[in-house]
């Protein structure tokens, strides 16, 4: 049976992430300190709530640099505020460090579309994703079919530097926002796989079979 | 594809089991929560939203368990309502696997306690449920306002108003009910659903009076709802999730496949 570890930090549904991950048939252990993410075979890093918390939470929890260094040989996933979280540093409330795993800032989304038009803020509902510059091949979005879509609930997007990182995006307003994030064994989405029906349970299988 | 249009099947709870809405004579049991939620999932549906008819305290233990049963097998966005009245027990929903919940007649009584419930859990999981009903005649200007206790107390409180005051206390939705609608099969009240959409910049649900596929496509189109609600249509096997989004595809409207 696939194991996977849930990094606990008090911010998010932890409860639900779970669930999905089981009904996968994962085993799910849940690490609140070092020692417990170090002996990880796969870990995943949710999160619902705002970036300065959360940051300031890790720290509390001495998970920092432990997160840092895990993250460069386990498979990876962070989920929304979690992926958000592996970029540089986030301008949410105050401009706070991220964990630096991929390069970018975390941004608040636009409050027009290209086109001028008021949007609406959360980005909230099922939104379809798409390939930018990178084919999914071989990544964990290899089985999801173009007539696709995700659930997300959120504020905040990940503006990365660099294009190559950027595994799929969604389209507001005529701008194309980070869905998901990939850099190496690095993976993070915007939406919720734990909330996407059973597009989003696919995706919950393939991070089990990396 | 933008965001798309969400299509939310909602089930009346009471003491465990989904009932076919109350307003109607003939109540019947539609079946265990656990079972018709997975059906919806299976057909399409975007989100899941439960109402707890009787809400007691008695009843409180059975919802938990209902929703935690719920959230092990449906993956997809679950709201509770009826009876939240404290943060203890928005927190008590989402630890047990809601995804929001819906506050309808607390925030009349205590407005405070939207504003004390986003800044807790963050607006994208406070869903403000506004029952409303027509007030003005039809020689004036269209005005609704706000009922409690299934459309029989009347609070004098403005719609409109009420819609917005929630907004700027963080609500993330608003759930809006139409009481001379609900359970009449007619179709959503458009001008009211519209009059709220249009006022407000968070999502508005368009629920109350669905009868028939095109109802559902008229909340969109006419009512400028983001979200259409929907109970008996979809209980008795009248229309399947899957039926509604196709019809609602033909009318130009984008929704999940």
């Amino acid at each position: 049976m696939s194991k996977i570890t849930l990094i606990d930090y008090g911010a998010g549904n932890l409860l639900n992430v779970q669930r999905a991950f089981e009904h996968c048939g994962a085993e799910v252990n849940i690490a609140t300190t070092p020692e417990q993410i170090l002996t990880a075979d796969r870990l995943v890093f949710p999160g619902v709530g705002a970036f300065p918390q959360a940051m300031a939470q890790l720290q509390k929890q001495n998970l920092v640099d432990t997160i840092k260094e895990a993250a460069n040989n386990k498979p990876f996933l962070g989920i929304c505020l979690g992926m958000q979280m592996l970029l540089d540093q986030s301008d949410e409330f105050e401009l706070t460090q991220g964990l630096g795993l991929i390069a970018g800032q975390v941004k608040q989304l636009p409050s027009t579309s290209i086109d001028g038009q008021p949007m609406t803020i959360p980005h909230m509902g099922w939104s379809q994703i798409h390939p930018n510059q990178v084919q999914w091949q071989g990544s964990l979005l290899a089985d999801i079919d173009a007539n696709n879509a995700f659930y997300f609930v959120h504020s905040f997007y990940a503006d990365v530097a660099d294009a190559k990182d950027q595994l799929a995006v969604f389209d507001f307003g005529g701008h194309a926002i980070s869905a998901a994030l990939q850099k190496d064994n690095i993976i993070g989405c915007q939406f919720h796989p734990e909330k996407s029906g059973e597009m989003g349970l696919k995706i919950i299988e393939s991070f089990l079979q990396i | 594809m933008s965001l798309a249009k969400r299509i939310i099947p909602c089930l009346d709870v009471d003491n465990g089991r989904v009932v076919k809405g109350v307003q109607f004579v003939d109540i019947r049991d539609a079946g265990d929560p656990v079972e018709v939620a997975k059906r919806y999932d299976k057909q399409g549906a975007d989100e899941i939203t439960f109402l707890d008819i009787t809400a007691t305290s008695d009843n409180r233990g059975t919802t938990v368990h209902m929703v935690e049963q719920v959230a092990s097998q449906v993956f997809i966005p679950l709201t509770v309502g009826g009876g939240i009245r404290c943060v203890d027990d928005i927190r008590t929903m989402l630890n047990a696997g809601a995804d929001k919940v819906a506050i309808n007649s607390a925030a009349i009584f205590n407005p405070g306690f939207v504003k004390e419930a986003c800044e807790a859990f963050g607006s994208q999981c406070i869903v403000v449920a506004i029952d409303a009903k027509k007030v003005s005649t039809d020689n004036d200007a269209d005005k609704w306002e706000i009922f409690t206790h299934g459309g029989r107390k009347e609070t004098g409180i403005d719609a409109i108003e009420w819609a917005q005051k929630m907004e700027s206390y963080g609500a993330g939705e608003i759930l809006l009910t139409s009481m001379d609608r609900d359970g009449t099969k007619i179709g959503f009240d458009l001008a009211l659903t519209r009059a709220i959409a249009d006022s407000v910049n968070i999502p508005v649900i368009a629920s109350g009076g669905v009868g028939e596929l095109k109802h559902l496509a008229d909340g969109v189109t006419e009512g400028h709802a983001e979200a259409v609600l929907a109970a008996s249509i979809f209980h008795f096997g009248q229309h399947t999730v899957e039926e509604a989004k196709l019809a609602m595809q033909q009318q130009g409207i984008e929704v999940r496949l």
